[in-house]
């Protein structure tokens, strides 16, 4: 127990040295925030001087330029003035006690079933009651905060959340939680709080912040939905895939494993084997859109055997016109036997728009 | 007399705000976050569980953090 208090209280003095640090950086950012302030005033001050100086010769369009200048400028100073009182405030704001952080600690021991810190990494790290969201068990997540990175909060979030057991999305091994990604979790409605807990050194309402964000499902933006977790029932065979690569049959607006779907060779959409035919002349697959029907015999092909003329009545009719044209030779009627046949000879054709 | 109070709710400000003598930990709440439930908050008084009918005391750090939140 003597052991684990000298733990937590070397971790609570590396906190404090970390808050420490945060403010120094806030200090430090105050001299170069005021001077893109002067800047920024510096902006203002030129174009009052244009102002005058059209107003003064009545130049009406170099006037609205400026005023608009003007109106950018100034919304400039307003930006850097609130960059300088932010830094300003945090530099004044006070670095918590030792015994105060010290104290967060303890209450974390209270709050989770196990805390740790790993003194050569400089890692303050708690391991959660296992995540059920939905009936789907996620298991237990260890919430890592990496002390030596608490400096750059403003830029970037220094925790991970690490999946104990994983049971990710199927097809995507990175995706532990429906708001986790490779160990990094999208805080959302908890960002500001998160943000200001850590600043403020109150590592144990951070940790509950996280936790509280793994507990709860938001189906409006997950990563990966909660009914897809287990990949999509395919409608046919009813095997679980991968949502990446599934496919969708746009007619009965089913979901199908790769096994179970077509691809239609003239529009290249996908289909279930139910919905999709086959051309009768060169077998190949096509979907309701693009099978046409010969006008003449109703033969179902696909546009390419329809524009080729490869139908079988048109065969029979070349076949039918080369024999009256030889029965007419032998009536007496010279027929060159190497003619093409008649040039105003057509198919029939069920759809529109060709040559 | 004050007490810090500690809103992880939205935004995660502090600040010491003024209450009246005898006042519960339910009855600030629902002066705090009206038509919220108290079952939904993480509630400590001082880093500790307090009852519901606990009053509050000068000095008393009170936190309230959601348990329910949603990421992203």
């Amino acid at each position: 127990m003597i052991d684990k208090s000298r733990i937590l209280y070397e971790a609570a003095t590396e906190v404090r040295r970390r808050l420490h640090e945060m403010k120094e950086s806030h200090i430090g950012q105050i001299n170069q925030q005021l001077e893109n302030l002067y800047c920024a005033i510096g902006r203002v001050r030129k174009f009052q001087r244009r102002l005058v100086l059209c107003s003064t010769r009545t130049w009406k369009a170099a006037l609205r330029r400026t005023l608009q200048d003007m109106e950018g400028a100034l919304h400039d100073v307003l930006y850097q003035k609130q960059n300088t009182e932010y830094s300003i405030f945090q530099a004044k704001r006070d670095v918590p006690k030792v015994v105060d952080v010290f104290g967060e600690l303890k209450q974390m021991e209270d709050e989770f079933s196990e805390v740790s810190y790993d003194r050569d990494e400089s890692v303050l790290s708690v391991i959660t009651e296992p995540v059920v969201l939905e009936g789907v068990h996620l298991g237990e997540f260890e919430i890592r905060l990496y002390l030596g990175q608490m400096s750059s909060i403003e830029n970037s979030y220094p925790f991970n959340v690490v999946a104990l057991d994983p049971n990710p999305t199927t097809g995507d091994d990175s995706v532990t939680h429906p708001h986790v990604r490779d160990e990094c979790l999208c805080t959302g409605d908890g960002s500001a709080a998160i943000k200001n807990s850590l600043i403020n050194g109150r590592v144990c309402d951070f940790f509950s912040l996280v936790r509280s964000i793994l507990n709860t499902y938001n189906a409006n933006s997950p990563h990966v939905s909660l009914s897809k977790w287990h990949g999509i029932p395919c409608s046919d065979c009813g095997d679980s895939v991968n949502p990446d690569e599934s496919y969708f049959c746009q007619f009965c607006e089913s979901d199908l494993c790769p096994d179970c779907s077509s691809i239609c060779q003239s529009c290249e959409g996908s289909a279930c084997l139910r919905c999709i035919q086959t051309c009768r002349l060169c077998d190949e697959p096509v979907c309701p859109r693009c099978i046409v029907e010969c006008q003449d015999c109703n033969e179902e092909l696909c546009m390419k055997c329809l524009d080729d003329d490869k139908c079988p009545c048109n065969q029979i009719e070349v076949e039918e016109n080369r024999d009256g044209t030889e029965q007419e030779k032998g009536q007496g009627t010279a027929v060159d036997e190497n003619k093409e046949p008649k040039e105003n000879f057509e198919t029939s054709r069920t759809s529109s728009g060709d040559p | 007399m004050k007490v810090l109070w500690i809103n992880n709710d939205g935004g995660g400000f502090a600040d010491y705000v003024e209450v009246e003598e005898g006042t519960t930990v339910e009855g600030f709440f629902s002066e705090k976050l009206p038509g919220r439930e108290s079952e939904d908050f993480l509630i400590r008084v001082n880093r500790q569980p307090v009852a519901k009918d606990y009053s509050l005391q000068e000095g008393d750090r009170v936190t309230m953090t959601p348990t329910k939140i949603e990421g992203a």
